[in-house]
């Protein structure tokens, strides 16, 4: 009897470690396949999710932030439009986001 | 008592009935081009690099993605760390702008609006991925014009945006010159 239950805890514990193994197996490849195949990208389609670590760069600078408790003066909106300037300026480095010739018959070869 | 023919009336009615002829023809004229589908070379070249197509497609889709994700971030700081605050701050100083208060709520449509378009063009694109064109090239073709369109005015959008938030730099400009 003692065999018996030796071998049924012998099984459920090789059960549980093939379990293991065959879950962790599988999210590797998942999040492999998700990455390589850019599919993440896509995904990222909502603003202020966490970037990838080569697109911070890239990242804007959020240093500034105007509060609404702050006063109605010169240097406030001094400081505001300078800021402001910046990330518009920064917005202008892509004129045509979506432009039109990047599916024409000419760049798709059709 | 029958109608007398006036002399003046008739060379008016040729001109109309003239102009209504011309506009009809330049009307059908114009459906018969936007109409025009494409030439069978087109659709071969389709069918027979059907897998390379789609792979640029899907670049391309990657890449506006990418493009989406951005300018979502830069459209969201300029909200929440520039535009709605000082909206808030002109309320709560007294000081009102009925100038900023218009081009604010103009932003925020204009920002819904720009999210609509871009799924409504994702979801072209995704459509048109799913055709098989090597063997359904026409069906392809159309789906990429439908593609194209919804790319038109998604960057449209896109732009007007821009506008608008231009528009407010100037304005708060202004407002700072009359401080």
């Amino acid at each position: 009897m003692n065999e018996e239950g030796d071998k049924k805890n012998h099984n459920l514990l090789i059960l549980g470690l093939v379990s293991t193994a065959v879950a962790l197996i599988t999210t590797a490849v998942s999040v492999y396949v998700y990455h390589a195949s850019g599919d993440i990208y896509l995904d990222r389609s909502r603003p202020g999710f966490l970037p990838d670590e080569k697109e911070i760069e890239k990242e804007l600078k959020e240093d500034y932030k105007f509060s609404e408790n702050d006063e109605i003066n010169n240097d406030s909106l001094e400081n505001f439009l300078k800021n402001y300037k910046e990330v518009l300026d920064d917005l202008d480095k892509t004129p045509n986001p979506f432009a039109a010739d990047t599916l024409s018959n000419e760049s798709l070869d059709i | 008592m029958p109608l007398k023919k006036d002399r003046q009336t008739t060379p008016i009615i040729v001109a109309l009935a003239a102009a209504m002829f011309f506009g009809v023809s330049l009307f059908f004229a114009h459906a018969q081009v936007s109409a025009v589908g494409p030439s069978s070379d087109q659709l071969d070249v389709i069918s027979s690099s059907c897998q390379t197509l789609k792979q640029n497609l899907k670049t391309i889709q990657r890449t506006d993605s990418r493009t989406r994700s951005y300018l979502g971030s830069v459209y969201q700081t300029l909200l929440t760390n520039y535009i709605t605050p000082l909206n808030l701050s002109l309320v709560k100083h007294n000081r009102p702008s009925t100038t900023i208060t218009r081009l604010y709520s103009d932003i925020l449509d204009s920002r819904s609006d720009f999210a609509e378009k871009f799924t409504s063009y994702s979801q072209a694109y995704e459509e048109l991925l799913n055709v098989d064109c090597k063997n359904d090239s026409t069906n392809f073709y159309y789906k990429l014009e439908n593609v194209r369109k919804s790319r038109v005015a998604l960057n449209d959008s896109a732009k007007h945006l821009r506008t608008l938030f231009g528009n407010f730099y100037t304005a708060t400009a202004r407002l700072k010159e009359n401080d």
